[in-house]
């Protein structure tokens, strides 16, 4: 029996200390990843205008050249400007766009969760109910209906990517906030004659800081997603400037003949998601015995 | 107390469905500097706005024209299309079934492919990475990259399938595939982890001691505890089947709501944008609703949760 149980103890923590050092590994993959892609847009310079129409750009069946022609590596698109060059500035545009969604709709939802889960009473209530109401329409049907409202570009898409998301990282934040505040140490600051506010920023809001960092990762990796997806249908940054989205636009007319077009724009956007999903998921794996919070928003 | 609970969620459901369309509402008419324009289209003549703006009462305070909104809505009037001259409620009417049959479609994939995969999973002595992989894989892949995929897979590259044109069952594949295959890997989880729990329950041991062959165990007694959580995520999937919908319908030329509301984007055409949001969020709240009081009514601990 005594050795069955002694046996029983490490095994466990051996599992936890491996799924730990796991998760670094796949953290530090998923940084290296957008490490990488930040590189690649910083340069797109480099790479030439986005914009200029090469004369030699098209074959002679008028054709859009294929990856490996000689001058334009990526090729070229259905007008012939070069692919690689678009893609770098379509690079840019998106981790552009992706910043500073990310950083409205992690702090409108944050300060929403902060407020609705630490002033109770009718606060919390009607904050909820507008929250519920954020998180029963479906993304892409009302993320249009809203784009043809605010308009198109990035300041457009931007706003739309924020009013779809922050609600569920608000939801988040609002569960952690209840369950803190029945601590101990919380009573300890009000009796100590803290103001509430004070409370909220100096107690709670430095346990929330690893949770953020969690929710920011896989925010990011939706805002990329949905953001690229708006794009393509029209609502967001518009031709001729280079965005990963309308670039698939223009490219799904080509898919038979030049699908280059369409496979490039979208391998750039899946290793970006990728990169903050594997961000994502190795910071929550990070401590060993953590729970994984379930993620089923796209 | 069962019957204040159902009552309270039911309460909550229409009054979120109120407020968004109180939502379309101001996205429609207070926040566009000409509403009447936005109804017409930008090809009326300046005739039709006035006429329009008669029509829609648009001078009188925002408030009553916010009830007399509602109020039509309620009544199944959703506007009128500038662009097919139609109501909105009968473009919408005549595509819901073709988005819901893509819909049904996508989780019948999903729990079939997510089902037997985590059924695999679950009933093998040792834990497996592979389906944790298969999941950061997949979440990774949004649903129009998927869709593209398969359409460049199955529509070119290996051209087995019809890529466009029509509501054939053959069409349906692909699409269908695409809305399923993403979401398969969560089922297979929850199967698994279901799975994992319950077969070293103390009744499994009881069931095999009493003589039931493996089959019966697991039909009679396990599938019934998997069962409930895989209903409730096929409930919330409905939420997210309605996104992915919009692309899957552009990308394969679905001819349901989605494709609706790309076109209707591309149109600016108000009316239906907001109809097609009105109906996708009542379908959303309806489902959720739905989930919830059929979790309540089966599974009797929670009903002795407090509210």
């Amino acid at each position: 029996m005594t050795t069955v149980t002694l046996q029983a103890e490490p095994a466990a923590a051996e599992r936890s200390a491996t799924r730990a050092r796991r998760a670094n590994g796949v953290l530090i993959a998923g940084l290296i990843l957008l490490a990488g892609l930040i590189v690649f847009a910083v340069m797109a310079p480099a790479f030439g205008s986005p914009y200029h129409i090469y004369p030699d750009g098209l074959n002679d069946k008028g054709l859009p050249l294929g990856v490996g022609a000689p001058g334009h590596i990526l090729g070229t698109d259905e007008i012939g400007r070069d692919m690689l060059a678009r893609l770098a500035a379509g690079a840019r545009s998106t981790l552009e766009m992706t910043f500073i969604a990310n950083l409205t709709s992690l702090a409108l939802g944050v300060l929403v969760g902060l407020v609705a889960g630490f002033y109770r009473g009718p606060v919390e209530q009607g904050l909820m109910r507008i929250t519920d109401i954020f998180l029963s329409v479906p993304t892409v049907v009302s993320g249009l209906a809203l784009a043809s409202v605010v308009g198109v570009g990035i300041t457009g898409i931007v706003v739309v990517v924020t009013a779809l998301f922050w609600a569920w990282t608000a939801r988040v934040i609002y569960g952690e906030v209840l369950r803190l505040r029945t601590r101990v140490f919380v009573d300890a600051a009000i009796a100590a004659g803290l103001r509430r506010s004070a409370v909220l920023r100096r107690h709670i809001l430095p346990h929330l800081y690893s949770l953020i960092l969690v929710i920011s990762a896989l925010n990011a990796a939706s805002v990329v997603s949905i953001g690229a997806g708006l794009s393509f249908l029209g609502a967001g940054i518009q031709p001729p400037q280079p965005d990963w989205g309308n670039m698939l636009q223009s490219g799904e007319n080509s898919l038979q003949f030049a699908p280059h077009l369409v496979v490039e724009p979208l391998v750039c956007i899946v290793l970006t998601v990728l990169a903050f999903v594997l961000i994502g998921e190795g910071l929550t794996n990070r401590e060993p015995g953590r729970g994984r919070k379930s993620w089923l928003d796209k | 107390m069962l019957a204040r609970k159902i009552a309270v969620r039911v309460g909550l459901a229409a009054l979120t469905v109120l407020a968004v369309i109180a939502g379309t509402f101001v996205l429609e008419f207070v926040i566009p500097a000409n509403p009447a324009r936005v109804v017409a289209g930008p090809k009326a003549s300046s005739q039709v706005v006035a006429e329009v703006a008669r029509n829609l009462g648009l001078n009188r305070p925002e408030w009553q024209q916010l009830l007399s909104y509602i109020g039509g809505v309620l009544h199944g009037d959703l506007g009128y299309s500038y662009v097919s001259q139609t109501s909105v409620t009968s473009l919408l009417a005549g595509r819901l079934p073709a988005t819901a049959l893509l819909m049904a479609a996508g989780i019948v994939v999903e729990l079939a492919v997510g089902g037997a995969l985590g059924l695999w999973d679950g009933l093998r002595p040792k834990r497996s990475w592979v389906l944790a992989s298969v999941n950061i894989g997949l979440l990774s892949v949004p649903t129009f990259t998927f869709g593209f995929l398969l359409l460049l897979l199955f529509g070119y590259v290996w051209p087995v399938l019809p890529v466009s044109g029509g509501l054939g069952a053959a069409q349906l594949v692909l699409p269908a595939l695409t809305l399923g295959l993403l979401g398969a890997p969560y089922y297979a989880i929850v199967v698994r982890d279901q799975l994992r729990e319950v077969l070293p329950a103390p009744f499994v041991r009881t069931a095999l001691a009493k003589g039931l062959t493996r089959r019966q165990i697991l039909h009679g007694h396990v599938l019934r505890v998997v069962v409930p959580p895989v209903l409730t995520m096929a409930g919330m999937d409905v939420a997210l089947f309605l996104s992915g919908v919009v692309f899957v319908e552009d990308i394969f030329a679905w001819p349901g709501i989605g494709q609706l509301q790309v076109q209707a984007f591309s149109n600016v055409d108000r009316p239906v944008l907001m109809g097609t949001v009105i109906v996708a969020a009542t379908a959303v709240v309806v489902m959720n609703l739905v989930v919830d009081l059929l979790r309540l009514v089966v599974d009797p601990r929670v009903r002795a949760e407090s509210l």
